[in-house]
């Protein structure tokens, strides 16, 4: 299965009221006319209820180019859009993707009948300056890729194009791109602060083809990232989720292989390794959207502290460990941590927190980690952390 | 019995009620219904010798109607009136009958009442019995007719088990996901021979989580090997994505403490030695 393509969308509706948008006009070149349709409201406003199986496959294939209304950013945790947590800031320029992983948390999260594309990403430009006035000199990070991968659509959007000039003018800040595509030509030629992070999820081939539907292959993705690097972006892996299945170690010796062959630990400032986790009601959409041959649907997953259904403790201890080890054979400067872990996790897998981890530090705002040492002093490894996802995933 | 669409008490003769719906609710309130008709629809269950139906006012809409007869029903009680109304070409709206009941008549419930009309009826009985919802019966919509078709046995032999309600919503779901991730030719008939409902839960565990078993049944065979003290019970658990030991002790003086402490010391001695960090 090849990287999802713009051709593969059914439909285009463009609100009037955004008509006249760089998107929107974009969107007019690229597709077909037989494919846009111009409306005043949401398309499908009348449907009821949680998407189901059939509603959500329909909902990648579809797009609502709008405004977000309301404030992209909001200084308060837990505030959507824009998530604020020491001055780490998610921007949302759509929801939903149109690639399709077996695992995805959207499935459990996403309501709308269509994929959005906002189209104001100037209101969210002119927050972003507003913010700028008021924190002065402090650093500040904005990551995209929570609720819609940062690159998969920006053939449509160009929004990294954007968004990497715009931060041309604050070297002190940080932008975060998230991406399973392979979509970075681009900007490759764009002039940018260095202050820009793109950072590819991988996983082992095989894992690609059984459960990343419509993603960029494995050996795609380590591609784009070569190009992001010899342009001058930072570069960094998210190996998660973590699946397991027969030969699993396998397959990950020959991603570390394949990840150390072409990358120096100088080229990647930090490296993230998580397991599956998934809410537990989204079980049965996983099921019925991707039948039992999905390694995730036939997953032994069992109940954590926070609520989500994981692998079992020790067996992901088992798989973090082998992956740390592996990067560690090819150099002790390899820099990882382990994402939405618990503290025993942590614990078993480092033998330290992540504070205490060279490297880390710098990654995890001091606040944050302040938050984290109070939620483990407090409750004596009792509780999961819950590191917020768009932070650390 | 006080209904609100009997406020002018008419009677309807039984040889003017040309449908009679089907329907039989297995709650005790209401207890007792008298013959009740709506636009020519006898609503309720006939009464032997009985040769009138009292007549609810015609302007109220049948969802309306039928709400005020059985004030609560559970999802596949609602869904039976609805199947057996539509069969009688009753007019009515069913989204808006499942409305009244506070059930949302979206597309997924569309899809699962499409799969529940191929289901069992002794399991559709137990469901019904157990108020069953919507998210319990889900895993139903990962099948298709003829899958549900060759399951329907399993379900039948559940459902005369008589489990209780969570551990029957455990057990479809283990039970659809080891039929899927099995051919059918190997399903296991042998939960068939199963006579109680808490083994066959356990039997579907152990085909649903094959490795976890495994390393549990390990687990479970190292800590016998290991020297407890007499006094001391120990079992393999699993706390959610946790699997450890559970230990009780049994202890009547400081002497037995001492004791006990001294066994403890061999056995994190032996681990010691087999350098193993966890059970």
């Amino acid at each position: 299965m090849s990287e999802a393509k713009l051709s593969e969308i059914d439909h285009i509706y463009i609100d009037e009221s955004v008509r006249n948008t760089e998107v929107a006009e974009r969107a007019l070149k690229l597709f077909s006319v037989d494919k846009i349709s111009y409306v005043t409201s949401a398309p499908y406003a009348d449907q009821i209820g949680s998407l189901s199986a059939r509603q959500f496959d329909r909902s990648k294939r579809e797009i609502y180019i709008t405004n977000f209304k309301g404030q992209f950013f909001k200084r308060c945790p837990g505030a959507r859009p824009g998530l604020t947590c020491c001055n780490y800031f998610v921007l949302n320029l759509g929801q939903q993707c149109n690639m399709n992983c077996s695992y995805c948390y959207l499935q459990s999260f996403i309501n709308s009948p269509v994929m959005k594309i906002y189209a104001n990403i100037d209101q969210a430009l002119d927050e972003l300056s507003q913010l700028g006035r008021d924190l002065g000199d402090q650093p500040l990070r904005v990551g995209t890729g929570e609720v819609i991968d940062s690159l998969s659509l920006d053939e449509l959007t160009l929004y990294s194009v954007k968004l990497i000039k715009f931060f041309r003018d604050y070297p002190k800040w940080r932008l975060e791109f998230k991406t399973k595509s392979s979509r970075v030509d681009q900007f490759l030629n764009i002039k940018h602060a260095s202050n820009v992070i793109v950072s590819f999820s991988i996983n082992p081939q095989n894992i690609v083809e059984s459960e990343e539907h419509g993603t960029a292959s494995f050996y795609q993705r380590l591609l784009a990232a070569e190009k992001a690097r010899d342009k001058g972006y930072l570069v960094s892996f998210h190996i998660d989720p973590m699946i397991y299945h027969s030969g699993w170690q396998d397959s990950y010796s020959q991603l570390v292989d394949e990840v150390t062959k072409r990358f120096k630990p100088s080229d990647i400032p930090v490296m993230s390794v998580g397991a599956l986790r998934f809410q537990q009601e989204q079980r049965h959409m996983m099921r019925e959207r991707f039948g039992a041959s999905s390694l995730v649907v036939q997953a032994e997953v069992f109940k954590s502290k926070d609520g989500k259904l994981r692998y079992d403790q020790t067996m992901r201890e088992e798989m973090f460990d082998f992956v740390l080890k592996k990067f560690k054979q090819h150099s002790v400067d390899w820099k990882i941590f382990l994402c939405m872990e618990t503290p025993e996790t942590w614990l078993q897998a480092q033998k330290k927190m992540p504070k205490s981890i060279d490297g880390l530090e710098t990654l995890f705002d001091h606040q944050l980690i302040k938050k984290f040492e109070t939620h483990i002093n407090s409750s004596g490894y009792d509780n999961v952390i819950g590191m917020p996802e768009n932070v650390l995933n | 019995m006080k209904l609100k669409y009997m406020s002018v008490m008419k009677f309807a003769e039984l040889s003017q009620c040309s449908k009679r719906l089907t329907f039989l609710t297995q709650k005790l309130w209401p207890k007792a219904l008298p013959q009740l008709a709506w636009r020519g629809l006898l609503l309720t269950a006939s009464i032997e010798n009985e040769v009138q139906a009292v007549e609810l006012d015609e302007k109220h809409p049948f969802e309306n109607v039928i709400f005020d007869i059985y004030p609560r029903l559970n999802l596949l009680e609602v869904h039976e009136i609805a199947t057996n109304a539509k069969a009688l070409s009753v007019e009515f709206n069913i989204s808006k009958l499942f409305e009244t009941y506070r059930i949302r008549y979206d597309d997924r419930l569309i899809k699962l009442l499409n799969q529940i009309q191929w289901v069992d009826q002794q399991f559709i009985r137990w469901a019904i019995d157990k108020q069953l919802g919507e998210n319990d019966l889900a895993p139903l919509s990962s099948l298709n007719d003829q899958q549900i078709k060759l399951l329907n046995k399993y379900f039948s032999h559940m459902a005369k088990l008589n489990p209780s309600k969570n551990e029957g919503v455990q057990i479809l779901e283990w039970l659809i996901d080891v039929f899927l991730q099995t051919s059918t030719e190997n399903f296991i008939e042998s939960v068939l021979d199963i006579n109680t409902s808490s083994e066959l839960s356990l039997r579907l565990k152990y085909m649903r989580y094959p490795e976890s078993t495994e390393r549990e049944t390990k687990s479970t065979l190292f800590i016998k090997s290991l020297s407890w003290s007499k006094n001391t019970h120990v079992r393999a658990v699993r706390q959610g994505d946790q699997a450890g030991i559970e230990l009780k002790i049994f202890l009547q003086n400081k002497t037995d403490l001492k004791s006990q402490i001294q066994t403890l010391q061999q056995v994190a001695n032996r681990l010691d030695a087999d350098s193993i960090e966890r059970f």
